[in-house]
């Protein structure tokens, strides 16, 4: 006798935190392997690797001009940063990480600025640094960052159910 | 798929290319490898590039330069490549001075020339390497001009001294200098050779009676290594060489170098341009007196 059990569906729900945070990582990962590779030179001709952070601090205090350099860096690589998540996101709801754990952007058909506005969170000078604490802790206890639900943009995955 | 695959692909090469011309427009001063080359080319001045239409180079670029090298850690030495006849007394100090305070090992290589204020500059390294027929030495100081007053009276000019004291006007070109205003220039001279010879000996370690017997004279490689002012026969691969022993280092060289502006260059052509105009004024001189003698 065969059981008549109902067909399973396919539902949304919001991603795991943890799925969240690897397919950060891997786009990290990836950004760091590919689209900041050029720039590894330049930063170690600057500030040496094998140095302590103590020492590398104390240069950088020493030398304003390596300090000016490395700030400019930095934000030119957060900007590219901002430019792969929103870019990707927009495009196709998902980035290389997201799409590796198969996690995706709810369509909602928003305008490009939204996501540009919920990357900001990547960019590390005054005042969008504040969001480096305010969206981790939203995201603890809302299941959502802070920039995401101004930006209305839901990240999910597909379930079974 | 295949579509969104190239894409991404595409997406990604284009942000890699980006940052690999953004990166160039950052690495264009940044100093890297672990040796540091300064080069000292020309008359060695306080500030500007050029003397009297000769490479000059300014001792406020070299401190600049040892500032750089100095603050690098990556930098653990320092080799200064030296290619010049002397200069002023206080450009050739500051830069010795300075090198006497790097806590890196620095190197002095002579090339052609290493003279006066460019061996002041050698002597305050921790080794001095030059070739054989180098030229270095000339320890002392010089003030030396042309005098035109004989120059003035033979064509009928006067040079009106106005000066509101006796010694006001002492070393001026358009007078003759009395013996008394001699006697005061080469005291100052004196003072100037002391202090030359009293760093040297300080530096390298040489005996102040050889240093005043050389009575300022120049000396090939040779005779210099004789009397202990250079401490071996090289150029800058052997300095290399000598640091990858002492240091245990394979040697990566950074070569500072000056970068002319526009404006720079514009300036040397000027300076070119006045002097041949004073040639030229000279022997159109020259060639009236021959004319007046035949």
């Amino acid at each position: 006798m065969s059981l008549k059990l109902p067909k399973s569906r396919i539902v949304e729900t919001n991603c795991s935190l943890i799925k969240r945070f690897l397919a950060f990582v891997l786009d990290l990962m990836i950004l760091d392997f590919v689209v900041f590779f050029p720039m590894k030179n330049v930063l170690s001709s600057l500030i040496p690797f094998d140095i302590a952070l103590s020492s590398s601090s104390v240069l950088l205090g020493n030398n304003p001009e390596i300090f000016n350099k490395v700030l400019l860096i930095m934000l030119y690589l957060s900007l590219v940063a901002v430019i792969y998540f929103s870019v990707l996101e927009y495009k196709f709801q998902q980035t290389i990480g997201k799409m590796i754990l198969k996690i995706y952007i709810k369509k909602n058909k928003l305008s490009f600025w939204k996501f540009l506005l919920s990357n900001l969170t990547l960019i590390p000078v005054f005042p969008f640094i504040i969001l480096w604490v305010v969206d981790p802790l939203y995201l603890f206890f809302k299941g959502q960052r802070f920039m995401e639900q101004i930006s209305n943009i839901t990240l999910v995955e597909r379930v079974a159910v | 798929m295949k579509n969104k695959l190239i894409y991404i692909v595409f997406f990604l090469a284009g942000l890699w290319f980006l940052t690999l011309i953004v990166s160039g427009l950052f690495s264009t001063d940044v100093v890297t490898g672990n040796v540091a080359i300064i080069p000292i080319k020309g008359v060695i001045l306080t500030e500007g590039d050029s003397y009297l239409g000769s490479t000059a180079i300014s001792s406020n670029l070299i401190l600049e330069w040892i500032d750089k090298a100095e603050n690098n850690p990556n930098i653990k030495s320092i080799i200064f490549e030296i290619n010049s006849p002397g200069g002023t007394a206080l450009a050739g100090k500051e830069i010795a001075s300075r090198i006497k305070k790097i806590n890196k090992t620095s190197i002095a290589v002579i090339r052609d020339v290493g003279a006066s204020a460019g061996y002041l500059v050698a002597s305050a390294t921790d080794y001095i390497f030059a070739d054989e027929l180098s030229i270095t030495g000339s320890i002392g100081a010089v003030s030396s001009y042309i005098e035109f007053s004989g120059f003035l009276e033979k064509y009928n000019l006067t040079y009106q001294r106005l000066a509101s004291a006796k010694y006001k006007e002492m070393g001026n070109p358009f007078k003759k200098l009395s013996n008394t205003e001699r006697e005061l220039i080469l005291k100052q001279l004196d003072i100037a050779h002391a202090y030359f010879v009293s760093e040297v000996f300080e530096n390298r370690n040489v005996s102040i009676s050889l240093l005043n017997s050389l009575e300022g004279s120049f000396f090939l490689g040779i005779q210099a290594k004789e009397y202990g002012l250079i401490d071996d026969f090289g150029n800058v691969n052997n300095a290399k060489s000598f640091l990858s022993k002492k240091l245990n280092l394979e040697v990566e060289a950074y070569e500072f170098s000056y970068k002319k502006t526009f404006f720079d260059l514009i300036s040397n052509k000027l300076d070119g341009f006045s002097i041949n105009i004073g040639k030229g004024f000279a022997f159109a001189l020259l060639s009236e007196n021959q004319l007046r003698i035949s």
